[in-house]
C-alpha cells in the first residue's frame, strides 16, 4: 500500500515535469538571420550612430546635472535660466537669427493652363513641403510671419490656407528655414518630391542660401491644458 | 491521493524552475507523452481500487506507454500521417473509462461508509 502511494507520487512528479515542459515550449522558432555582410555592416553602423547620439545626450545631461550640483545658488539659477531660454528657443518662443535658406513659392503663370486659373497653394502641399524640410534637417521654420512650432496646425479653411489659426497670404509665400547645413538642405530639396509636387500645381520654388535669416517668434499661448506628463523619452531625437 | 497531487505540483514547480525550454517541433511528443503518463497513472489508481494493482506492471506500463506513444508520433511524422491521433484516441478513450470506474469505486466506498455509520449500534 505504502509503496503504491510512492509510485503514484513519482508518476505524478514525472507528469508534472512534463506538463511544465509543455508550458515552456518555445512558441516560435527563432528567425534565421539572413542578412548579408553589407546589411549587417549597415545595421552595425546605425547602432553605432545611435550609441553616439545617446552618449552625446548623456554627456549633455550630465554636464547640466553637474551645473546644478554646484554649490553656489547663483550658479544654479544661472543654469536654470540657461535651460529655460534653451527650451524657449526649442519651442519657438524666441526670435532666432542664424544661417539658413529662404524658400519663395511663386505662381508660375507661363506653365499655367488657361482653365486652371491662378495657381493656389493648398494646405496639403504646404504640409508635405514642411515635412520634407523637417526630414532633411530643418531646425526652425517660419511660413511668412507664422512660426512653425510643435503643435502648429496647417489647415484648409474655405479654400484659404491657415497656419497657426491665421490665414497666410496668397502666392508668393516665403518660408524661412534655419538649419545647420543650408547647402546640404538645398541640395536635398532640389531633388525632393516637393519641388515636383509644387510644379504640378504650377508653383515655382526658389531657394536662396542666406547667411543671416531672422525668424519671428511664436506669439500665441501654447495650450498645454490637455498635455500630460509621460515618460521622458528622448531616444529618437538626434 | 493528496501525496500524488502534491508531487504533481512539485513536478510542475521543478520543471518551471529548471528554465529548460523545448523547441516547438517537439510539442506533439510532449503532449502525447503527458497523455500516456496520465493514462497509466489513472490505470494504476483504478487497479488499486479493484485490488489488482501490480507495481511491476505499473512501472513498466508507465515507461512503455510513453515510449510507444512517442515512437508512434515519430513514425507518423516520418510517414506524413498524423499517427499520434491514434494514440490520442486510444489514450483518451481509456482515460475516460478509467476515470468513470474510479468515480464509481469512490462513490461505492462513500456509500459503504455511510451505511456502516448508520448501522453502528448506539
Amino acid at each position: 500500500m505504502k509503496r503504491q502511494t510512492v509510485l503514484f507520487a513519482l508518476a505524478s512528479l514525472l507528469i508534472g515535469v512534463m506538463i511544465s515542459l509543455h508550458f515552456s515550449i518555445e512558441q516560435d522558432t527563432p528567425e534565421r538571420d539572413t542578412r548579408d555582410l553589407w546589411e549587417i555592416r549597415t545595421a552595425l553602423l546605425e547602432e553605432q550612430e545611435r550609441q553616439q547620439t545617446l552618449q552625446e545626450e548623456l554627456n549633455r545631461l550630465k554636464s547640466i546635472e553637474a551645473d546644478y550640483q554646484g554649490n553656489h545658488i547663483f550658479n544654479q539659477i544661472h543654469t536654470l535660466r540657461d535651460q529655460i531660454s534653451q527650451l524657449q528657443d526649442q519651442a519657438g518662443l524666441t526670435e532666432l537669427s542664424d544661417e539658413g535658406i529662404e524658400l519663395t513659392l511663386t505662381a508660375n503663370f507661363t506653365e499655367a493652363d488657361q482653365d486652371e486659373g491662378f495657381p493656389q497653394l493648398t494646405a496639403e502641399l504646404l504640409n508635405r513641403l514642411i515635412n520634407e524640410l523637417n526630414v532633411y534637417g530643418a531646425k526652425h521654420l517660419a511660413v511668412g510671419n507664422e512660426r512653425i512650432v510643435q503643435h502648429t496646425a496647417i489647415r484648409d479653411v474655405t479654400g484659404q490656407v491657415y497656419v497657426n489659426r491665421r490665414p497666410i497670404s496668397d502666392l508668393p509665400v516665403t518660408i524661412s528655414i534655419l538649419t545647420d547645413n543650408p547647402d546640404r538642405l538645398k541640395n536635398y530639396m532640389e531633388v525632393g518630391q516637393s519641388v515636383r509636387d509644387l510644379q504640378l500645381h504650377n508653383i515655382k520654388l526658389e531657394m536662396d542660401v542666406r547667411d543671416n535669416i531672422t525668424l519671428v517668434p511664436y506669439t500665441d499661448n501654447i495650450v498645454v491644458d490637455y498635455a500630460k506628463i509621460s515618460d521622458y523619452n528622448e531616444e529618437g531625437e538626434s | 491521493m493528496w501525496l500524488s497531487l502534491l508531487f504533481l505540483a512539485i513536478g510542475i514547480g521543478l520543471g518551471l524552475l529548471s528554465n529548460f525550454s523545448i523547441p516547438a517541433i517537439y510539442s506533439n511528443y510532449i503532449s502525447i507523452a503527458i497523455l500516456a503518463a496520465f493514462d497509466t497513472l489513472l490505470g494504476g489508481i483504478r487497479a488499486h481500487f479493484e485490488h489488482v494493482f501490480n507495481q511491476h506492471i505499473f512501472v513498466t506500463g508507465f515507461f512503455f506507454n510513453i515510449t510507444l506513444a512517442i515512437f508512434l508520433t515519430f513514425i507518423g511524422e516520418q510517414l506524413g500521417v498524423d499517427l499520434y491521433l491514434a494514440a490520442v484516441f486510444a489514450f483518451g478513450w481509456r482515460l475516460f473509462q478509467n476515470i468513470a470506474i474510479i468515480r464509481r469505486r469512490l462513490f461505492d466506498r462513500w456509500e459503504q461508509r455511510k451505511l456502516a455509520k448508520t448501522n453502528k449500534p448506539v
